[in-house]
């Protein structure tokens, strides 16, 4: 992950890449460029993610069966290459979801008390 | 293809040392993102040049991305641990039940090792092949040393006029046994090196041992004799050496860094062979046995030298990556 970001934001983001990544390969497949630039978007440029971090991610999660990739020809004869996500990587995304959920949860309650 | 992604790409490339049909799915993405990249460049109003230049920096450092690559790809599952430790431990149990002199059950051990090898060599080189090819070299060397007496006769009499040239057929025989085990060592360890020099060391790690084993004047000598119980207090260490080159092959396919398959394979590698020879009985001391582990550490790291020489993967034109369909390439390791 590269940018003008806190300090201490690479290491909240570390473990999370891959929650990003099935997060938006889940909504529709989509494939590596695309996804850098719509993390950029919906962060508002808080998160811009290099190829040097998006690919490897991308094919460890393919090679640990998460996700399937497939070579798809465009009308301009570029080719892409497409991520759909797998089953297994539906469950992992939902425990991925639910740990980040609960930990967010719980760092604000010692942040905020009072919200508790 | 304009010369700078070409270098990119070819800079990403040498660095990658993986199964070549990953490689070429890795550059074929990377290039995709490249011209994704410069035609969002081009219509924010860059010239291609520009475009190019900007889209070539974005992409990152191609060191950074070949190893984030090589350790997303390197880590091999349990079945293929398994599955690489396998020669070493079949060759383990034939000296463990002292039956490696068996007429019978050597040979169908390494049938089974150069079978399983010629399997895997046609079938995409998957990474648990290279502790299997170590061993289907073996019985060349044994071809070697078998005919060891006939080779000495020939150059005796060839050099110093002593004694008697073997027959013709004799000499054809194992003059085109020399070529052959020559020709398929030295093209196998090519094509190894030109992957990745740290799998041509792990194809190698078995090599001084059993050579050593089979060239000991104590050793093997005896084997062709027929005096097999001399041999056998050798039986226990070679076992143990060979159980642990089972175990750095496993750790090897399992590590994702490759710093440490480096350290785990030149490490316990050494250690074994060292082992191995100083149950031998030679050299005695701590200075001979330092001198035969530098030997060994040398031996290990000679196919970096070799990689050096012969370069990494295979000369490719202009957008070699890309084929003439949208096949998925077979990934095997």
């Amino acid at each position: 992950m590269e940018g003008n970001i806190p300090k201490y934001a690479p290491d909240l983001l570390r473990g999370n890449t891959d929650a990003l990544l099935l997060f938006l390969i889940e909504e529709h497949p989509t494939y590596g460029y695309k996804l850098i630039k719509e993390i950029e978007r919906r962060s508002n440029n808080y998160f811009q993610f290099k190829e040097g971090t998006v690919y490897p991610a991308l094919h460890r999660l393919e090679n640990d069966g998460l996700i399937e990739g497939e070579w798809q020809e465009l009308p301009n004869k570029q080719e892409r290459r497409y991520y759909r996500i797998t089953e297994k990587g539906r469950q992992v995304l939902r425990e991925k979801i639910a740990a980040w959920q609960g930990f967010t949860t719980a760092v604000n309650l010692v942040f905020n008390p009072a919200r508790g | 293809m304009q010369p700078d992604v070409k270098n990119y790409l070819d800079e990403v490339r040498l660095h990658l040392r993986l199964d070549p049909a990953i490689e070429r799915r890795i550059i074929r993405e990377l290039y995709t993102d490249f011209q994704d990249r410069v035609a969002e460049l081009r219509a924010s109003g860059l010239s291609e040049r520009d475009a190019i230049k900007a889209a070539t920096r974005a992409l990152g450092r191609p060191r950074v991305i070949a190893q984030r690559m090589y350790e997303a790809h390197s880590k091999g599952s349990w079945t293929e641990a398994a599955l690489a430790s396998l020669p070493h431990l079949i060759i383990a149990l034939l000296f463990v039940s002292h039956l490696w002199h068996n007429p019978f059950l050597a040979p169908a051990a390494f049938t089974l090792i150069v079978g399983v090898t010629l399997y895997g060599w046609w079938h995409g080189k998957p990474s648990w092949l290279y502790s299997w090819i170590g061993y289907s070299l073996l019985p060349l060397l044994i071809g070697g040393y078998a005919f060891r007496s006939t080779i000495v006769k020939a150059v005796t009499y060839l050099f110093w006029s002593e004694g008697s040239l073997p027959s013709a057929w004799l000499m054809m025989l194992v003059l085109a046994l020399i070529i052959f085990s020559l020709w398929i060592i030295i093209r196998t360890t090519i094509r190894v090196v030109k992957r990745d020099w740290l799998l041509t060391s792990l194809m190698l790690v078995p090599l001084p041992i059993m050579g050593g084993w089979l060239f000991d004047p104590n050793g093997a000598g005896n084997l062709f004799q027929g005096n097999t119980a001399l041999l056998q207090p050798l039986d226990g260490p070679m076992a143990l050496a060979l159980v642990c080159l089972a175990a750095t092959s496993a750790i090897f396919i399992r590590l994702r860094q490759r710093v440490l398959k480096f350290v785990a394979l030149l490490a316990v590698g050494t250690i074994a062979m060292t082992t191995v020879v100083h149950y031998f009985g030679s050299p005695s001391g701590f200075f001979g046995l330092l001198a035969i582990s530098l030997l060994l550490l040398a031996f290990l790291l000679s196919p970096a030298l070799l990689e050096a020489k012969v370069g990494h993967g295979e000369q490719r034109g202009e957008a070699w990556w890309q084929s003439s369909s949208l096949e998925e390439p077979s990934v095997n390791s």
